[in-house]
């Protein structure tokens, strides 16, 4: 059985939940749930559950207040109805997240993950780490997870991206890394200090050095990008404003 | 016209003809016709900007000399000063120059001056070896002396152009020399002296057969017999002059004027009017002369009592001396004219240009001004409706998301998610279906400016029970509407009482134990219907700031854009035990 704790501030969804885990994982045993940061806190200390559903927003604070008060070995699915904010630091530390109202197959997948994560400790509290340094707005980190092993780089270590079909590689000063996802969705994510100055480069201002007369971008790391006529003001624009 | 007519002719010559044809024409005609000239160089020099400083000093130098001979000494004097620094080279025009401004100075009294510049020519023509320039300068400074009455001095320069002109044998100059030397002892009363120098100058002029100068002579010397009272010695040398004027053909009426006034003085009137008539005969032309002798007809005629004649002579008086005022000042008036004109013309393209680029500067500022106070007023009005249209337009959508607030939106839908996972499917349809009418109503009124109360209240009580669902009736509501207010004539901003609504719900109630309670009333005073709206929470502004504006300054905004100061009439009361908002509008 797995030791399960709903932390989730609306009645509606913490009582949907535990139907829907009822009739798709009879193997979670929700054992306690709450409203309230400072209620989560004591509950996780005393019970030491498997596995924790935390929403982000809650009667008095957010799960992350949750997660600062404590030392984490447990799985977790993180909740939320609308957090931009929240959304984008999941998605730059690669955390898996749920929104609401909770689509049920996506919740089983998600219980699978969290059983993973169960095994893989070490990995899971690197991610939160990063996850709960995204939220502080420290130096952004991203977490870059390929099948076998994940990364984590500051973004200010990223030289540029590159798309392959619905592939993006990943280069740093000395690394070059592909990821299973489209460009599109980093160039979202990571926002202001990229530039999209090609359909398939997304370069990080800090190294554009130049843009020479043929209208390549010369990079400090010595690498020329192409730029394409339609983008060309645009990059000259952002490359000013540096 | 005239003088346009001048500019033309000016322009033309100067460029046909070039310089030394103009040079040529002024050489020839600065004694005869002085005016036109002056007139002439100043035109040239207006309108030809191309001259050096060298070809203008030629010109003006024909110009001085015109103006010496119309005796305006001042002007004259200005402009050889002006000149004499380019012709340092030329010896004999700096002479010439020198010569003209001595003489000038001395018309005007600057002896000084004048004999300054008189040596200097002394000075210049023993360098140059031109003794006729050195007699020059000699009787310049003798007729300085002259003019300033110190007679022994010029005496003795007189007598240096003697001893010259006879070493040189210069029988013309010579003549001069004693012509001179004999107006000299007239002025000093020395008939005598006047008389031998007189007789002498006639000698020679016969030797040199000058009947010019006989002629002269012969006249000096009967005015001197005249002067002894020697009136038939006088007469017999006006004889003798007449005579020898006719020999050469030379046209002369003094002789016979001055018979005529001697025949005056004898009071033989008949002689007298005799020859002031053959006078004025020859100077017919001549209105000046021709009006002196009148005058001296008038007077015999009036000493003969003869009034009739008199009457005649008055009259041609009268009219030759209309016909020279009218002459004098026609003369005056051209000069002046063509002064005031090439004064304007030059000072009007100087003024011209400057004036021409101030007013160009100017009219550029001042246009500039009005572009900018155009394009300031334009953007103002511009950037006032825009604002406006922007204020109405994030007023709308700040409306629309406070209603449709993504998390109410979403935890709203698991809400009912919650009842289908019960299986309590008709509930679950009514709630679904009662959410999706509150979306249609937003949609419908987000682009209106005012509902009808009804359909306000409607949306209401669609917002309330969802969220009641939401909160599973953890609050109950009441709304009370006074009989006198028609809902279906009332009308209001669309979702305008909704956030105060939302507001109660989302913080009044959050963390309250016990059963909440939300009352709206609605009532009419005067023209104006009044909203109040009371919850028992936990007080709406101990909520905290979540960062997002706050309702009641969104509310505020939307009152002042109707324009009717409803906006004042909001009022909030709240405590922990609960909150009462009360506002009224105004009504149509």
């Amino acid at each position: 059985m797995i030791k399960t704790i709903i932390i989730e501030d609306e009645v509606n969804v913490r009582n949907a939940l535990r139907k829907m885990l009822t009739i798709l994982e009879p193997s979670i045993n929700v054992i306690a749930e709450t409203g309230y940061v400072k209620d989560a806190v004591k509950l996780i200390k005393t019970e030491k559950p498997d596995l924790v559903f935390l929403d982000i927003e809650l009667e008095d604070g957010t799960g992350f207040d949750v997660l600062r008060q404590l030392d984490v070995d447990f799985s977790i699915i993180f909740t939320t109805a609308y957090n931009q904010y929240a959304i984008n630091a999941f998605k730059f530390s690669a955390i898996d997240y749920l929104l609401k109202p909770l689509d049920p197959t996506e919740l089983q997948e998600s219980i699978v993950r969290a059983k993973q994560q169960i095994k893989n400790k070490k990995e899971h509290k690197e991610l939160l780490n990063s996850l709960l340094n995204n939220i502080e707005k420290k130096e952004k980190k991203i977490v870059l997870k390929t099948t076998e092993q994940h990364f984590v780089f500051y973004v200010k270590e990223i030289i540029r991206l590159e798309a392959d079909g619905a592939y993006t590689i990943f280069v740093t000063k000395n690394k070059k890394i592909i990821i299973s996802r489209n460009i599109k969705y980093y160039q979202d994510i990571l926002g202001d200090g990229f530039v999209r100055c090609h359909q398939s480069h997304l370069v990080n201002l800090k190294y554009i050095l130049s843009m020479n007369k043929n209208g390549f971008l010369q990079l400090s790391n010595n690498e020329l990008i192409i730029v394409s006529t339609r983008k060309k003001s645009e990059v000259i624009r952002l490359m000013n404003k540096e | 016209m005239k003088i346009l007519f001048i500019y033309f002719l000016t322009f033309s010559t100067s460029v046909s003809f070039g310089q030394k044809k103009i040079l040529d024409y002024l050489k020839a005609n600065y004694e005869s016709a002085p005016t036109d000239v002056i007139i002439h160089v100043d035109s040239l020099l207006a309108y030809n900007k191309n001259y050096n400083k060298a070809a203008v000093a030629e010109i003006k130098y024909y110009q001085a000399f015109a103006y010496q001979k119309i005796k305006n000494h001042k002007k004259s004097l200005e402009i050889f000063n002006e000149i004499l620094p380019f012709f340092k080279k030329n010896d004999i025009k700096k002479i010439k120059i020198l010569l003209n401004q001595s003489n000038s100075n001395t018309y005007l009294a600057n002896y000084t001056d004048a004999a300054n510049q008189a040596l200097e020519v002394l000075n210049l023509a023993k360098k140059i070896k031109q003794n006729k320039y050195i007699v020059s300068a000699n009787n310049a400074l003798s007729f300085i002396y002259y003019s300033n009455k110190d007679y022994t001095k010029a005496f003795d320069y007189l007598s240096n152009t003697v001893t010259l002109a006879l070493k040189e044998k210069d029988s013309v100059r010579l003549s001069a020399t004693y012509n001179n030397i004999a107006i000299i002892y007239k002025s000093m009363a020395n008939f005598k002296q006047a008389l031998l120098y007189n007789k002498k100058s006639l000698e020679i002029s016969f030797l040199i057969k000058d009947n010019e100068g006989i002629g002269k002579s012969y006249s000096n010397i009967g005015r001197l017999y005249e002067l002894f009272g020697k009136y038939d010695k006088a007469v017999e040398y006006y004889v003798k002059a007449i005579k020898n004027n006719e020999e050469i053909k030379l046209l002369n009426s003094i002789p016979y004027a001055n018979i005529g006034e001697v025949f005056l003085i004898k009071k033989n009137y008949a002689k007298a009017t005799e020859n002031f008539l053959k006078a004025v005969k020859i100077e017919k032309t001549n209105t000046k002369s021709a009006q002196n002798i009148y005058s001296s007809l008038l007077k015999t005629a009036i000493k003969q009592k003869d009034f009739e004649q008199a009457l005649i002579y008055q009259t041609k008086f009268d009219s030759l001396y209309n016909i020279n005022i009218k002459a004098q000042n026609e003369e005056q008036i051209k000069m002046l004219k063509n002064q005031h004109k090439l004064f304007k013309s030059k000072e009007e393209i100087v003024q011209y240009k400057s004036i021409n680029i101030k007013n160009r500067i100017i009219f550029g500022i001042l246009t500039g001004l009005l572009i900018l106070l155009g394009l300031y007023w334009y953007q103002s009005t511009r950037n006032k409706v825009l604002k406006n249209e922007k204020e109405k337009l994030s007023l709308e959508q700040t409306v629309l998301r406070s209603q449709m607030n993504p998390h109410f939106i979403f935890n709203a839908l698991s809400a009912i998610q919650n009842s289908l996972l019960d299986n309590d499917t008709i509930k679950s349809a009514t709630y679904l279906s009662r959410f999706a009418k509150l979306i249609r109503q937003n949609f419908d009124f987000i682009n209106q400016k005012s509902i009808s109360l009804a359909e306000e209240i409607d949306a209401l009580k669609n917002y309330l029970d969802t969220q009641k669902l939401r909160f599973q009736d953890k609050f109950n509501y009441e709304i009370n509407i006074f009989s006198d207010v028609d809902v279906n004539l009332v009308e209001i901003p669309p979702l305008l009482i909704q956030p105060f609504i939302e507001n109660a719900i989302e913080h009044g109630f959050k963390n309250k134990k016990e059963q909440g309670k939300i009352i709206l009333n609605i009532s009419k005073e005067k023209n104006k219907i009044c909203y109040e709206i009371k919850d028992n929470g936990l007080g709406q502004l101990s909520a905290k700031n979540d960062g997002k504006t706050h309702s009641t300054d969104i509310f505020k905004k939307r009152i002042k854009l109707l324009g009717k100061k409803d906006e004042d009439s909001f009022v909030i009361n709240t405590s922990k035990k609960g909150t009462t908002i009360k506002f009224c509008l105004t009504q149509v």
